[in-house]
């Protein structure tokens, strides 16, 4: 009876902590995911509210109204053909076909689901219909729709499926989320439904793709951290070619370099030096520095819902990790957090988390939400950042990325063409990602075209329109 | 009422079903922590609770001293280990050697737990692999050690007729205590009285002799297994319940011709409380009186003084080395609730050592159950009554 | 102390009557469905069955926590709180029938009744049968024969065989079973006989497998894991039973599709929205939009959650009252199975003490399966909300469970009163008092 009494308060202890964990479980859950379980595009319950509610106006950050809505609640676009398509995927359309947009992830505030008490007892008083939040977005539509005219007119990525972020490094507001190609929310959908390049799909934060040779920034970093002589080790590519487990690694067009130092290589974009700087430094600290810049981790940020990147953990051999220095090998980013890592770079290596939302005011004016910006992480020191920041300069001044290159401005950036497959056909994407190293334009962009092939010549001439708009020239 | 309306008074409404949730959840913990409290404070006044006897040892083997006494509960297992409800540490005993469970008609009955071997009384397990069963009095040896059991459950098992003894101390003595004798306390629980000499334990004399099945009687009957709090219905039928019981378990004793009764010696009445006149608060507890009167004045007006020193003439055993009080120091402040002393203490209290008879036991004196006679384990309850609950707090 | 007159004296007495601790809550808890009800009622139009209930339901809990236990001495804090959690669940189900043409509210109702009945028939076998030796294996094989009655004449609901309709009501026999399994397996190991233990669990876990009812098979056998360890503290053993149930876990998983699926829609539900992970997504929705403090009572979109009323009840709860409400319930399940332990630690004999702690083990595990499935802790079984959930078979099956309970609790406050009784009157002839009287 002794023992077994001692075993009853074994399992009494057994079983409430089992509840415990439950608890403890939903509330860490729900206070995580809370908002994005809420916002789901599958969530029927803000629609519910439609009878009692007008939803809110979603404003960019000059003030145009890009999303309002009529007496009966029903959304309307008062932007013109160019500007609505383009915002499409940060707005959303009436039937709710993008998913995690503005209209549902913030359907707390626009549905009015924050309003006070006090506030619903006015609007009883007055026997109006109650409004939702307004809510005021840091994009601004002009940026994004000039933009989507550059991809749609530009001629290596004409006709082409892509993205295009631009962020402030220094406050982490985005003033660009583009995802093409793009589509009318007031037009028909029967096409868009069926266009095999699915418009639909916000590529800026959910394509998933390999970085490619953008991703050589940050094994630059991480060379840079844990080789000591990693400034004047000289690589090989005097072949043009490694061999590494009996299988072949290769630059692009079989280029060759010579015996190159890290500078030359990044410049140069070459896949052998960082194939042998990464096999250097092994695929623990490599896997550490991606994670500082944010690979693997689960994005929560507050007003974005963002595809998590990877660097991969399992069946790693040494063919693997040299791919993984150049950026493929299932290493993968999305658009967004590839930006976040230039923005990193230029922001002496403090990543600052992306924001979306400018502030939001009830319909009377009042601030519920105001702008606040926060550090995602600290990804490197600011020595590296600077000393990556003069090879990401040399890219633009006379390496692959002299396209991206504005007159007048000091310019950092790197171009990617990254192999991937898409229905099983084997296509390589271009990538450009790169910031203004002016404390006057503290801005980073990243464009990414889909079967780009060439980063240098698909992504860098956008990433150059961009440049431009933002400084004005 | 209108959807806007009833929306706004249901999110008002809100907040005052949560506040209404957590006062009850914080009601319920408070009640459950104060009942807790309640709980252990009543367990630490009923030492005996939950335990249906003891066992005496009558000869030690290594760490079991002779004279020790080992309280048996309900049911559970005896072994070598502290983790057993009976720890025996005596070479030969097995880490869980036997289980034991109570029966009310049975007695205490043991079965080995696996092949491990004792005996009881005359008997060893090998002969009734399906348990032995022990009572008031029986031995068990068990390694090298003898173990006497005394029993003190409740009175259902004093009717046994195996049970029931003779009582042979002279009822002259009690009127020269200092407080009324046990048995003369009037009723100590439901169904109890004192006991004439000569008398037949586990048969109250107050309680009428069924010849014949009686009508059946509303009121609280002596066999009330439990007191009856305020609002209980009385027991229907109680009387036909002592019929049976004389059925089964007495006519042993109803054979016999009754004794002729005995002139009782008179009921001792407990001085009426008289409210003090001054609001003056007049503190009495006998942790706070000093220790002559516990020595002296104790000792000499002992209702039991002369039956002792016949004791003690007939048998003398060497003087005890007070063992170390380590455990529970009796300078306890009036914040802390005096506590029983452990049962290796209760010999330096010397509770035991002038009372037991030539084997160690009481085994021929009643039980404890019946709360009658002259029962040592009584009589020590009675001194720890005295000096650690007697004072209590007054009202 | 000033003296104080006998008019004084009876106020005072009143007034203590009035604090104690178990009438300070049961006002409380009556007051809280009382208001609740009321608010449901007058939502629309005034519903007449609302305001019965507003009457019917706090009476309910006032007979059963004040009045039913001054025939025993039952445990009353345990009362209050399962008497809350059964009035939660009339009030849930009576806010979600709404417009919907329904009327679970009052089935409810009718059944929590139904469910005090047989907790005091419990009561009373627990209290009052002396003699098990023969009733036990009568109710072993009648219980063999409910339990298997499905396999013969059952229905299929939601693919598991459990169901058996006589006329227009249909019964879950499993739940029932529940009943038996812990007398039966607390009496067997009390008297340490370990091959009709086995073959009772054995039995019942065949015919359960047999049905397709895995979820109520996951709870026998926690319970029956958890009774065997507890009486017999053999861990290699227990650990070879919990070894075999993750083997045969994993076997599952691997032969059968829908365990893969299953668990691939516990990992994502999200991926899975259009087909099999809709019911989890939706309960999530539900939670997440609840918030902390719940979208108020009556209003939110509770019914387009699949079974609202039985397995997902504890998401109706948090999106309707808010996840710190739900939390606050599931502190009260934690007070349940403390006090059934400490009933199960304060008893004298061994069988009692097993039935305390079956009795305990098989509600704790259940809620946790469940509240854990709903949270996405674990992947989602259907078994019912203790106490909570829609349904009468459910709700008598806990109720005579928590009848046990009370009957173990009433036995160990007799042996303790009759102890005390003792203790009692010797003080009182020695003209003293006790002290915490």
């Amino acid at each position: 009876m002794k023992q077994q009494r001692f075993r009853f308060r074994v399992m009494a202890f057994l079983l409430i902590a089992l509840l415990l964990l439950a608890g403890g479980y939903g509330v860490y859950s729900v206070s995580t995911y809370g908002s994005r379980w809420f916002g789901s595009s599958y969530n029927t319950r803000y629609r519910a509210a439609k009878k009692t509610v007008i939803p809110g106006d979603i404003l960019d950050r000059n003030g145009v109204v890009l999303a309002t809505a009529d007496e009966e609640g029903k959304r309307t676009y008062p932007t013109g053909w160019h500007t609505r398509s383009a915002m499409v995927h940060v707005v959303g359309d009436q039937d709710g076909n993008v998913s995690n947009t503005v209209d549902s992830f913030q359907a707390s505030y626009l549905w009015g689901f924050e309003t006070t008490l006090e506030e619903r007892i006015e609007a009883l008083r007055t026997g109006e219909k109650r409004r939702g939040d307004n809510v005021t977005l840091t994009v601004d539509s002009t940026l994004q729709t000039n933009i989507a005219a550059a991809f749609a007119n530009l001629e290596n990525s004409k006709g082409k499926a892509g993205a295009a972020v631009v962020m402030n490094y220094k406050t982490g507001e985005v003033l660009a989320l583009l995802s093409v190609p793009t589509f009318d929310p007031l037009g028909s959908m029967d096409a868009v439904k069926d266009d095999p390049q699915h418009p639909f799909w916000n590529r800026a934060v959910q394509s998933v793709q390999a970085p490619g040779s953008t991703f050589k920034i940050i094994t630059a970093v991480s060379t840079l951290q844990n080789l000591a002589d990693a400034e004047t080790h000289l690589f090989d590519c005097s072949t043009g070619a490694t061999m590494i487990m009996d299988q072949i690694i290769r630059d692009y067009g079989y280029e060759h370099h010579g015996m190159i130092t890290l500078e030359k290589a990044f410049q140069v974009s070459c896949n052998n030096s960082f194939a042998q700087a990464a096999l250097l430094i092994g695929d623990k600290n490599l896997k550490k520095t991606a994670e500082a810049f944010g690979f693997n981790d689960n994005f929560l940020f507050r007003d974005l819902v963002v595809e998590n990147s990877r660097y991969p953990t399992q069946n790693r051999n040494d063919f693997e990790v040299a791919w993984s220095g150049a950026g493929q090998s299932q290493v993968a980013a999305t658009p967004l957090h590839m930006c976040m890592v230039a923005a990193a770079i230029a922001n002496d290596g403090v990543m600052m988390e992306p924001r979306l939302l400018m502030k939001v005011n009830s319909p009377a004016g009042v601030q519920r939400l105001g702008f606040t910006s926060k550090v995602y992480s600290q990804a490197c020191t600011p020595e590296l950042a600077a000393k990556v920041e003069g090879y990401m300069k040399n890219v633009v001044t006379k390496g692959t990325g002299k396209a991206a290159a504005v007159e007048g401005l000091s310019i950092a950036g790197k171009t990617g063409s990254a192999e991937g497959s898409i229905d099983g056909r084997y296509v390589t994407h271009a990538w450009f990602v790169g910031y203004i190293d002016d404390p006057a334009y503290p801005y980073a962009v990243s464009v990414f075209v889909e079967e780009g092939a060439s980063g240098g010549k698909a992504a860098a001439p956008i990433a150059h329109e961009i440049f431009g708009w933002l400084t004005g020239q | 009422m209108p959807a806007e309306i009833y929306e706004i008074v249901a999110l008002a409404a809100r907040f005052w079903f949560l506040f209404l949730m957590a006062l009850i959840v914080l009601r319920s913990y408070r009640w459950y922590a104060r009942e807790r409290r309640q709980r252990k404070k009543r367990l630490r006044l009923l030492p005996d609770a939950g335990y249906i006897g003891e066992f005496v040892v009558l000869q030690g083997a290594g760490d079991l001293k002779e004279g020790e006494v080992l309280s048996v509960p309900f049911e559970g297992t005896l072994g070598f280990v502290r983790s057993n409800d009976l720890c025996v540490p005596v070479p030969g005993v097995a880490t869980r050697h036997l289980w034991f469970s109570y029966d009310e008609r049975k007695g205490l009955k043991l079965t080995a737990l696996g092949r491990n071997d004792f005996s009881v009384d005359e008997k060893t397990i090998g002969e009734e692999p399906k348990g032995l069963c022990m009572v008031h009095g029986s031995r068990l040896y068990i390694g090298e050690c003898e173990l006497r059991l005394r029993m003190f459950a409740g009175y259902e098992v004093g009717m046994n007729p195996q049970r029931m003894m003779t009582a042979d101390y002279p009822p002259q003595q009690w009127q020269q205590a200092p407080y009324p004798p046990y048995g003369q306390q009037g009723m100590p629980c439901p169904g109890m009285s004192a006991y004439a000499p000569g008398q037949p334990y586990g048969m109250n004399p107050q309680q009428p002799v069924y010849h014949q099945p009686p009508q059946p009687m509303v009121g609280y009957g002596p066999a009330m297994p439990y007191y009856p709090p305020n609002g209980y219905p009385p027991q229907v039928g109680w009387n036909q319940q002592q019929w049976q019981y004389q059925q089964n378990w007495q006519q042993a004793a109803y054979a016999q011709p009754h004794p002729p009764a005995q002139p009782m010696p008179p009921q001792w009445q407990p001085e009426p409380f008289v409210q003090p006149v001054e609001e003056e608060v007049i503190t009495f507890h006998p942790l706070m009186e000093d220790e002559d009167w516990e020595e002296e004045a104790y000792e000499e007006e002992n209702r039991f003084a002369a039956h002792d020193q016949q004791r003690m003439e007939r048998y003398t055993r060497e003087p005890q080395q007070p063992a170390p009080q380590e455990f529970y120091p009796l300078e306890t402040g009036e914040d802390v609730w005096p506590v029983m002393p452990r049962p290796d203490e209760w010999r330096s209290e010397g509770l035991f050592d002038d009372l037991l008879d030539e084997d160690g036991t009481d085994a021929s004196l009643p039980p404890k159950s019946a709360y009658v006679g002259r029962d040592e384990s009584a009589w020590a309850k009675r001194r720890i009554w005295d000096k650690y609950f007697g004072g209590g707090d007054a009202p | 102390m000033s003296r104080m007159n006998a008019r004084q004296q009876a106020a005072w007495e009143k007034r203590k009557v009035r604090r104690q601790p178990e009438r300070r809550l049961v006002a409380v808890e009556m007051l809280f469905f009382f208001s609740a009800f009321l608010l449901i009622s007058l939502k629309e139009k005034v519903d007449f069955v609302g305001l019965l209930l507003a009457f019917v339901v706090p009476a309910l809990i006032f007979v059963a926590t004040i009045w039913m236990p001054r025939f025993f001495p039952a445990d009353k804090l345990l009362m209050a709180i399962v008497n809350f959690l059964c009035a939660l669940g009339v009030l849930i189900l009576y806010s979600t029938d709404g417009d919907a043409g329904t009327s679970r509210g009052f089935q409810q109702a009718l059944y929590y009744g139904l469910g005090l009945i047989a907790m005091l028939i419990c009561i009373l076998l627990v209290r009052y049968v002396r003699r098990w030796r023969v009733l036990i294996w009568i109710i072993a094989v009648g219980a063999l024969g409910l339990i298997a009655l499905p396999l013969a004449i059952g229905t299929e609901i939601n693919g598991a065989t459990n169901w058996i309709r006589i006329g227009s009501t249909s019964l879950q026999p499993s739940e029932v079973v529940k009943i038996a399994l812990v007398l039966i397996l607390s009496y067997f190991m009390s008297r340490r006989k370990l091959v009709p233990w086995l073959g009772f669990v054995g039995l019942c876990m065949g015919v359960l497998m047999l049905q397709k009812d895995l979820g109520t098979a996951l709870i026998y056998y926690c319970t029956g894991l958890i009774l065997f360890y507890v009486s017999t503290g053999n861990l290699a053993l227990t650990g070879v039973g919990l070894l075999g149930a993750g083997g045969a876990a994993i076997l599952g998983y691997k032969m059968f599709a829908h365990v893969k699926r299953r668990v691939a829609v516990w990992r994502n539900p999200w991926q899975y929205y259009e087909t099999s992970g809709y019911q989890i997504a939706q309960v999530l929705m539900a939670i997440a939009s609840g918030g902390l403090l719940g979208v108020g009572l009556g209003l939110g979109a509770p019914r387009v959650i699949p079974v609202y009323f039985t397995d997902c009840i504890f998401a109706v709860i948090c999106e309707q009252f808010g996840v710190i409400f739900g939390i606050l319930t599931l502190v009260m399940y934690a007070i349940i199975i403390i006090r059934g332990v400490s009933t199960a630690v304060s008893a004298r004999r061994g069988f009692h003490a097993l039935i305390a702690m079956g009795v305990t083990a098989m509600l704790g595990i259940q809620t946790f399966i469940i509240i854990g499935g709903v949270l996405k802790l674990i992947p989602l079984t259907g078994v019912t909300m203790p106490f909570v959930s829609y349904g009468g078979t459910s709700m008598v099956s806990c109720m005579g469970l928590i009848g046990l309970l009370q009957g173990v609790h009433s036995l160990n406050q007799d042996d303790l009163s009759y102890d005390y009784e003792i203790s009692r009157t010797l003080a009182q002839q020695a003209g003293l008092q006790l002290a915490d009287e």
